[in-house]
């Protein structure tokens, strides 16, 4: 901020509260708002809007106190869901209103059944290998930097096969994690935040993850992660690397 | 700008079956989110279908002048302790005690209140919510997204600023 006493601060408000203003720039707004009342009014409304947002991303982010065990491994466990994700409206949810209690289960059998055909179809798939043309391409993302050096890239190549989906990470210009620290591959729902993990990159910079075809199609993004080695599950608000996938 | 959501629970009591499609479009995320706090993985989509069942057999029980979103998570709950219950001997005593206890209930009231800012973001203009949710949900500084965004930093404190002044406004308007 240059000017001395510009006529409203209302803009600077949100990086004030954020602690990314500089010492001027934190003077100078603090300056301005000890004389002006409708910026004074405008803090309130902002300062209630932050903390609201605050509030929210702790609720959404924090990690569960205990995590419950799981029976089967989590790649298992996902391949299980016969439910696309949101914001799709699932079959099942059309069919509440207009079906009793025993429509509902049979329709879930039947969901839970289509389901299971699907993962076995793709486990076949994987299992006969590639087709005699080699696997389709279905998307691409290039991976740019975020909290990383700017010369950090990444490409992330997906093919099809038969159901399931093959998801090729390669990354250039990451620096090494770091003691107790690793690089974690997600896809990502920009518009909802919706993150599903997809494993740890290898120190080479290099991974390949198989993903159910339904479940791909609920994210739109690839984003990669630096996060600690200390048993918390979730994203650590500190991405690296991040790019959209394209058809 | 979008044209503010009409509010589902009023339509939910009147029977409006469109009603629980949108219930579940803007709230299915943040459910399947607490569900997954608690429940084993294989059993977070089966506790989430049985939550909007309940949710639209349980309508009558809603009052339209009270706020929705903690009536909701309160099913989710319930819901989530009946498949704990169902899993005894499986599940971790200490996640049942910590869904049961004040724990559970004040990350259900938490969660609840998060998805009434979600709610409310959807009526931002794209621009604003981008920002926004880049700004407090993706926490980067305003100076990476304008550069995520190939945007001015002016640009994205204008709308960062707009952005929140409208969503006090909404927020505030709903009595919080």
């Amino acid at each position: 901020m240059t000017d001395p006493e510009p006529a409203h601060v209302t803009d600077e408000l949100p990086a004030l509260l954020a602690g990314e203003c500089s010492r001027a720039q934190t003077l100078a707004v603090a300056a301005h708002l000890r004389s002006c009342r409708p910026c004074q009014e405008e803090l309130v409304s902002i300062a209630v809007a932050a903390g609201t947002l605050r509030a929210a991303a702790r609720a959404e982010q924090a990690p569960p106190s205990a995590l419950p065990p799981s029976p089967v491994p989590e790649s298992l466990d996902e391949k299980r869901s016969p439910v696309a994700p949101v914001p799709d409206t699932p079959e099942w949810l059309r069919r509440i209103p207009r079906r009793g209690p025993a429509g509902w289960e049979t329709r879930r059998r039947i969901l839970a059944l289509a389901a299971a055909v699907v993962v076995i179809a793709g486990a076949v798939a994987a299992g006969l290998g590639l087709s005699a043309s080699g696997p389709a391409v279905t998307n691409r993302a290039a991976l740019h930097p975020l909290r990383a050096p700017a010369a950090a890239r990444g490409a992330v190549t997906v093919t099809a096969a038969s159901g399931a989906r093959q998801v090729q990470v390669s990354t250039d210009g990451l620096p090494a994690p770091g003691q107790g620290h690793f690089y974690e591959v997600w896809l990502l729902d920009p518009a909802t935040l919706k993150m599903m993990p997809m494993g740890a990159l290898a120190p080479s910079g290099q991974a390949t993850f198989g993903v159910a075809t339904g479940l791909m199609a609920g994210y739109s993004a690839v984003d990669i992660s630096l996060q600690a080695n200390n048993g918390n599950p979730a994203h650590s608000a500190v991405s690296v690397l991040r790019g959209t996938l394209t058809s | 700008m979008s044209e503010p959501p009409e509010p589902v629970g009023p339509r939910l009591v009147a029977g409006d079956e469109r009603a629980l499609e949108e219930c579940y479009q803007r709230y299915g995320p943040a459910v399947r989110g607490y569900l997954r706090r608690f429940v084993p993985t294989p059993d977070v989509e089966d506790v989430l279908q049985d939550t909007f069942l309940d949710v639209w057999r349980s309508r009558g029980q809603l009052d339209p002048e009270r706020r929705f979103e903690p009536w909701l998570f309160a099913i989710a709950r319930r819901r989530a302790i009946d498949a704990l219950r169902r899993r005894r001997g499986v599940v971790d005593v200490a996640v049942v005690r910590d869904l049961m206890g004040e724990d559970g209930n004040q990350l259900a009231e938490q969660l609840a209140w998060a998805a009434e800012v979600r709610a409310a973001l959807d009526q931002m203009s794209a621009e604003q919510r981008e920002a926004i949710e880049l700004a407090y949900f993706g926490q980067l500084t305003q100076r990476e997204i304008a550069e995520q965004l190939g945007i001015p930093l002016g640009t994205v404190k204008a709308r960062v600023a707009r952005g929140l002044r409208k969503l006090a406004v909404l927020m505030e308007g709903r009595a919080l």
